[in-house]
């Protein structure tokens, strides 16, 4: 028989030497056992005790109740392919006891930890929570994708089309970040961009809006991944020269304070939940009530609005949604008023949501959200009279999702 | 399931311990089997099959061996045995990988795509409940009569789906008597809640970091950068399986059974033989009691002694994967363990310790980049510009600066790490467990706290897995 390893030679001397000690540590032995079982059973009971819920507020997320039992064959179904199981271990997660208290604890603890930051998130100057995105190649690829297919789009189409970019907060917050943090990585991507602007049309709202956002105005949200409305504002008289309208001055519009209560996405992320609420405003002008807008799917009218706010989701979560009625993928917006404004097809992410309300002064709007829209810009165009066209997107969506893939396809 | 998930500890655990102690001594194997098989099939339900014929294939055959002990019957019935268990393993384990490549092999074109999913855990198994058949036949086990204690040994949950894998002469003892004691919960509890600690806490914290840096872009990759990287990776692969040893072992104490050790702090290692008696200590075992002895071991030639060493080493790498970059991992280690037993043995006796450590590490590191290959990068090309970027090929200068503050924020955790992978919290707490009452009450205080920090990081990040789950 082989001879004993060194490291169980050292596991029997401990053991030994907890056996030696054993009648004078018993009584301590026991309160750990009888410790350690309080706890477990604290929790395995009380996860059922407690009410469960099926949102998560701070989280802005769905939460797995606890899953279906019920005496059919179909339970035995579930059993068999695993899905009650995987369904289980979602409740254990999402219905834990004191569950955002111990994610609000875990952000404290990878602070305590010197680590400067919680999922990616961080705390930056001035209250700012930046989310710090750095991309992995096929990211990159991505976006080139996307890029891509914006130039043969362009190439297929007889219409004007303008493209503008709109950044991720950490582009143009350098101002509000933590003092030892270093961008080099989360700046790599803007070679991306810089190669594909130097040699097709494209306009970049990075540099205006960290101009504004140097000079101390509040054009990104605090607690959100997007543009304040006044960072929209901006991002809407960049493109004036672009679309060809003049952009009306800022004092011409009335600031209707939409929200004080207003958490982000970055702040759900963030785990800091601490964090005090932020102001979402609109910027509102004279005439805007006589602007309608439709949701549609296919044919059909969805949902129908006056003005361009969604009203329902300020007393959400999500207040963001607000602007245009959350994601869809055809919203139509007509002035009541004044048909004769030009037709703009609006290509675009949740960025253009906010910028919508400025340019409806001087177009009707078409807007397509292509990851949610089941036809074709293509089969669109066919139907539809347009006079130009306006792409508008963030940065992100380009990198992370196939947003503007399918826009060329059956262009010719 | 895996011990580090809330399920286990706040449904699975509770349950399967009230029950086990409930019963009377004579049904603890049977309740042991049962809830072993439910912890089986939980991930998996239909592969439960799979595990009650091997249990029942293995019976069987280890009754027969041992009832015919010494006669060639029994040897045709080992062999049986033998072959059908490593047939079962390399059909769910390595069909996919073997018909991927003959088909590259135009006569081998008809061989079908079956998409099987690894069984968890059939590596570990199959070779426990071989060594079972194997000792009976050489009589260093006695043949077991019960079923449910043989099943039980199979199954047993604790080290079921990632070992240490238990040899049946180590356990056969305690399938029929063990000792159920507070000393024995207790010293369990500690075991485990270290384990648990080390997994939730900091290798799947230093996972993610490495996920991060594998992610970075082939074009802005600094030399700082891939060194993190791999560092933290190196990092994640012992915490996280030595965790996972830990765990299993400290529940083995906590229903009466010991173990044996599966790591003896293997980063502390003077060479890369030195670094093998530490890693993975059961699997070596194994495939030395198993497979390298009776070759004839190292009381043999030079070129037998090679030869004996490749099909040793080819076979552990291939062990760990059906993927070609775990047989060149194998052959890596081949390779760097004869070179030091033919040339470099007596070169490395005379460095100071801290050189032959470095040197060891090193290896150590650059074989992990071999290894995690096939898993963190999309090519073998891209896996090999990792490994020139940490030598400055192709690397993009040697830091930038989200480099230096991404070093400079994970210093206290690093600095956390390093001392876990190395003896000295066992020392001191075992010096001073013995002398200081303080000691034992802050031990069991950090007990609790283990429990409840790994709790807090469970529920906050709701994702770890256990890397050597698909082994």
């Amino acid at each position: 028989m082989a001879k004993q390893h060194p490291a169980d030679r050292e596991a029997d001397r401990v053991l030994a030497i907890q056996r030696q000690l054993a009648p004078r540590t018993r009584r301590g032995d026991i309160i750990l056992i009888a410790l350690c079982a309080l706890f477990i059973l604290i929790f395995a009971v009380g996860i059922y005790c407690i009410p469960h819920r099926s949102f998560s507020e701070v989280e802005n997320s769905s939460l797995q109740t606890f899953p279906r039992v019920s005496s059919s064959g179909k339970f035995l179904d579930r059993i068999w392919d695993g899905r009650f199981m995987a369904e289980l271990k979602d409740f254990y997660t999402d219905q834990f006891p004191l569950r955002d208290s111990l994610v609000a604890a875990r952000a404290k603890a990878e602070l305590l930890l010197g680590k400067g930051e919680n999922n990616d998130v961080l705390p930056g100057k001035d209250g700012y929570l930046i989310k710090r995105i750095e991309y992995s190649e096929t990211q990159l690829a991505q976006l080139q994708e996307n890029l891509d297919a914006v130039t043969a789009f362009r190439a297929a189409v007889d219409l004007p089309v303008a493209f503008a970019l709109a950044p991720r907060g950490m582009d143009v917050l350098d101002r509000c970040f933590p003092p030892l943090y270093a961008n080099d990585r989360g700046e790599a991507v803007w070679a991306v961009i810089d190669r594909y602007a130097a040699e097709h049309p494209l306009l970049s709202l990075r540099e205006p809006l960290r101009a504004r956002a140097d000079a101390g105005e509040a054009v990104w949200y605090r607690t959100d991944h997007h543009w304040t409305t006044l960072g929209a504002y901006y991002a809407y008289a960049e493109l004036g020269s672009l679309c060809g309208f003049t952009p009306a001055p800022l004092d011409s519009f009335t600031v209707e304070t939409a929200s004080t209560e207003f958490l982000g996405t970055t702040y759900s992320a963030s785990g800091f939940y601490d964090t005090p609420t932020e102001t979402m405003e609109f910027f509102r002008w004279t005439g805007d009530e006589a602007c309608t807008l439709e949701v549609l799917g296919g044919d059909k009218v969805i949902s129908s609005f006056d003005g361009f706010y969604d009203r329902s989701y300020l007393e959400k979560k999500d207040k963001y949604a607000a602007f245009l009625s959350s994601n869809n993928g055809h919203v139509r917006i007509r002035d009541t008023q004044n048909a004769d404004k030009p037709t703009m097809l609006l290509i675009k992410d949740s960025f253009a949501h906010s910028v919508v309300p400025f340019l409806a002064q001087h177009f009707n709007l078409e807007i397509l959200d292509l990851r949610y829209y089941r036809s074709t810009t293509a089969a669109f165009l066919a139907e539809n009279e347009v006079d130009s066209v306006l792409i508008l997107c963030g940065l992100d969506s380009m990198a992370t999702s196939n947003l503007l893939e399918s826009l060329p396809v059956g262009m010719e | 399931m895996v011990f580090s998930s809330l399920e286990f500890l706040f449904l699975y655990l509770p349950i399967t311990l009230l029950c086990y102690y409930a019963v009377p001594l004579r049904w603890r194997n049977a309740v042991l089997l049962a809830v072993s098989l439910i912890f089986y099939g939980w991930g998996e339900p239909r592969y439960l099959f799979l595990m009650l014929f091997t249990i029942a294939l293995d019976y069987v055959c280890g009754y027969l061996v041992g009832r015919w002990q010494g006669t060639p019957r029994a040897k045709v019935t080992l062999v049986i045995a033998v072959v059908l268990n490593l047939a079962l393993l390399g059909f769910f384990k390595y069909y996919n990988f073997f018909a991927d490549n003959l088909r590259l092999i135009p006569f081998f074109g008809f061989l079908p795509d079956l998409d099987l999913r690894l069984p968890v855990g059939i590596s570990f198994y199959t070779f426990q409940s071989l060594s079972y058949v194997i000792d009976v036949y050489r009589g260093d086990a006695r043949a077991q009569r019960d079923p449910v204690a043989f099943g039980a040994y199979v199954s047993l949950f604790p080290q079921l789906i990632a070992g240490p894998i238990v040899r049946y002469h180590d356990v056969d003892e305690q399938l029929r008597e063990r000792e159920h004691s507070v000393l024995m919960v207790s010293s369990g509890i500690r075991t485990f809640c270290a384990g648990f600690a080390k997994k939730v806490l900091l290798a799947d914290v230093a996972g993610a970091l490495w996920a991060d840096f594998a992610a970075i872009p082939a074009d802005s990759r600094t030399v700082l950068a891939a060194w993190m990287g791999i560092i933290f990776y190196t990092a994640q692969i012992y915490l996280d399986f030595s965790a996972y040893s830990d765990m299993a072992i400290g529940l083995g104490k906590i229903v009466g059974f010991r173990f044996l050790e599966n790591f003896d702090y293997p980063y502390t290692a003077t060479s890369i033989t030195d670094f093998w008696r530490r890693w993975h200590i059961s699997l070596s075992t194994w495939f030395r009691e198993y497979v390298y002895i009776p070759l004839g071991g190292n009381r043999v030639g030079k070129w037998k002694l090679v030869r004996n060493t490749l099909v040793v080493w080819l076979l552990t790498g291939f062990w760990h994967g059906a993927s070609w970059n775990f047989v060149l991992w194998g052959l890596y280690y081949f390779a760097l363990l004869m070179l030091e037993k033919l040339i470099l043995a007596n070169v490395l006796d005379k460095l100071p310790m801290a050189l032959r450590r470095l040197y060891t590490m090193v290896f150590v590191i650059i074989g992990w980049l071999i290894f995690t290959a096939s898993d963190s990068f999309t090519s073998g090309a891209e896996a090999w510009r990792y490994f020139g970027a940490m030598f400055g090929v192709g690397a993009a200068g040697f830091a930038s600066g989200t480099d230096l503050y991404d070093l400079l924020r994970h210093g206290i955790f690093l600095l956390i790490v390093v001392i876990a992978c190395t003896p000295l919290p066992r020392h001191l707490f075992y010096r001073g467990f013995a002398q200081k009452r303080w000691v034992r009450i802050a031990a069991s205080v950090a007990c609790i706290a283990a429990l409840a920090a790994g709790t807090v990081y469970l529920v906050a990040s709701g994702f770890s897995p256990f890397l050597y789950y698909r082994f």
